[in-house]
């Protein structure tokens, strides 16, 4: 009633291999919900499991999955629960720490859409026609979107939006 | 560092927070399986006396080379067919019976209904794409071969002849199940064929297949149509609660792995206990014991819902139990177990959860190249 199981070895070295930076993404995507991102990377294994002996890349599967599934998830139910966390540090607390948990917070303010395409583009440094790919939209959506979602991202990180500034403006005068 | 190696570094931060939980692949191993079986359809029912082949005495369900296996009775009697890859003879436990199954080959994905014929106690074929076999054992509801079907027919379990076709209008259904009185349809409707295996495609598929459902009260043929659309390209039935005041849906996420609706399609909390339940099995009839299980990498396990003790499913002899599917009765579950060695045969099995586990095959173990998934109608 179940199939056949010929590549379970293959996979759970696949996902030894793989699962420490997918579960990286799933965390960024979730805005930092440790039980949504465990839910969406074994969500997004099993999916790849189901494919395991039709799939030629199953890393390139994987994000693929991980990706329109948050999407979808977050499309069912019209409200992302962004994780509790705590106030944001006092003055001796150090500047990693602040910077974290206002990135954090403004994560959960993005729609997740804008949360995929940022983590894309800026996290894993992937090209607009991959991300385009990825998502099954057009460039001019991601690159639309990847604009609203820095900007908005900025806007609710004012510290990170100073030192955006600052290095841009550091770039240019070199 | 520039611009955006900035945001980069930013987002590196908070995941840097992430920690990876122990056992994954083995976690969505099993997700994986319980994808391909899908979510059995089970339906309340009254098992009728007459139907029942009778206690099978524990003993020669025991094959000899099966150490695990220890005896189990429960109070109702057992029926098995453990010889066979595919159940040929009535298979029941307790207040269970399983009373159609859909056989499958998974190169094809194409899959032949069998249904239970309660005069003659044995399955047999039939040209239906959907079956649900309603409390009494005698009735069921079926859909044609090509789904999503337009109409329900009401056949005699017996002989196989449809008395009466309802229509369903615009309407598409995939699934039908029956409600715990009987009296009842649940319709989960689809814009295109929802499989029974997985998704067709070899990529992610867009497309939100389950449009809704429908409830159809069984005497007047009246169907009552709600819109519902599920998650992408999978097939997504709904099921009954166990008062079949609220349908609900496996939502995939660990917090909240039922999501439940009333009548009209509406967001609901849903019971308390049962919502936590990823297994098909749900709440022990008695409402002390709830089925959960499997994330993590663990086996299955239940939970004591007044202690909160929980047990894991792990009656020893090297095959380990994967899937919970229906409660017997408030302590035996009926349940899929692997066989050892990282096999892909199965069976289905009877578990006796309280006190020392003893198990009692009811099935054969499955052949790799065909698949089967089971159809259970149990008592209230």
């Amino acid at each position: 009633m179940i199939g056949d199981s010929a590549g379970r070895r293959a996979f759970d070295e696949f996902v030894a291999a793989r699962s420490p930076t997918f579960i990286r993404l799933a965390y960024l995507l979730t805005a930092g919900d440790q039980h949504a991102a465990e839910d969406l990377l074994q969500t997004s294994l099993a999916k790849t499991a189901l494919k395991w002996h039709k799939i030629d890349d199953p890393e390139a599967y994987l994000r693929q999955v991980m990706y329109r599934q948050q999407i979808s998830w977050w499309r069912r139910r019209r409200e992302y629960a962004v994780a509790e966390l705590p106030e944001q540090a006092g003055a001796d607390a150090t500047y990693d720490v602040d910077l974290k948990i206002v990135v954090q917070k403004a994560l959960g303010k993005l729609t997740a859409k804008q949360r995929a395409v940022l983590v894309l583009r800026y996290f894993e440094d992937q090209s607009e026609s991959t991300v385009a790919a990825t998502l099954g939209c057009s460039i001019g959506t991601v690159r639309s979107t990847a604009h609203r979602a820095l900007a908005r991202l900025l806007q609710l990180c004012p510290e990170l939006h100073d030192l955006y500034i600052r290095t841009g403006e550091a770039r240019h005068e070199r | 560092m520039n611009a955006d190696e900035l945001v980069k570094d930013a987002l590196g931060t908070v995941a840097d927070e992430a920690r990876l939980p122990a056992g994954v692949a083995g976690a969505a191993w099993r997700q994986r399986t319980r994808m391909r079986i899908r979510r059995t359809a089970t339906t309340a029912a009254a098992l009728v006396a007459a139907v029942t082949v009778g206690v099978i005495t524990v003993p020669s369900l025991v094959a000899p080379d099966d150490p695990q296996v220890a005896t189990s009775r429960i109070a109702d009697g057992i029926a098995a067919d453990p010889g066979r890859a595919t159940p040929v003879q009535r298979v029941a436990a307790g207040r269970v019976t399983l009373t159609a199954y859909a056989s499958c080959a998974p190169s094809t994905s194409d899959c032949a209904w069998h249904v239970l014929d309660p005069d003659t106690g044995r399955y047999g074929p039939t040209p239906w794409g959907w079956v649900a076999v309603a409390p009494g054992g005698r009735t069921a509801a079926v859909l044609e071969k090509t789904l999503p079907a337009r109409r329900i027919g009401l056949a005699d379990t017996a002989g196989g002849t449809v008395r009466r076709w309802i229509d369903l209008g615009r309407a598409a259904a995939g699934s039908v199940a029956w409600s715990p009185d009987g009296q009842r349809l649940l319709v989960t409707t689809y814009d295109f064929d929802p499989g029974l295996l997985d998704d067709p495609g070899d990529v992610p598929d867009e497309r939100n297949s389950r449009t809704g459902f429908a409830i159809v009260d069984v005497a007047s043929g009246e169907a009552a149509f709600h819109r519902l659309p599920g998650g992408p390209g999978v097939r997504s039935d709904l099921s009954w609660s166990p008062d079949g005041s609220l349908i609900w849906e496996d939502s995939g996420e660990r917090q909240r792995p039922r999501k439940y609706y009333d009548l009209t399609g509406r967001t609901q909390p849903g019971p308390a206990q049962e919502s936590l339940s990823d297994q098909d099995a749900g709440l022990s009839p008695d409402g002390r014991l709830l089925a959960m299980g499997g994330r993590s990498g663990s086996a299955p396990f239940v939970a004591d819902v007044a202690s909160g003790e929980t047990t894991l499913l792990e009656p020893g002899g090297g095959h380990p139990i994967v899937r919970s599917l229906a409660w017997a009765d408030d302590t035996h579950l009926i349940a899929w177990m692997q066989e050892s060695g990282d096999s892909s045969r199965y069976r289905l099995v009877l578990v006796r959860v309280a006190g020392e586990q003893e198990v009692t095959p009811l099935t054969g173990w499955t052949d790799p190249r065909s698949t089967w998934w089971p159809s259970f109608t149990s008592e209230p």
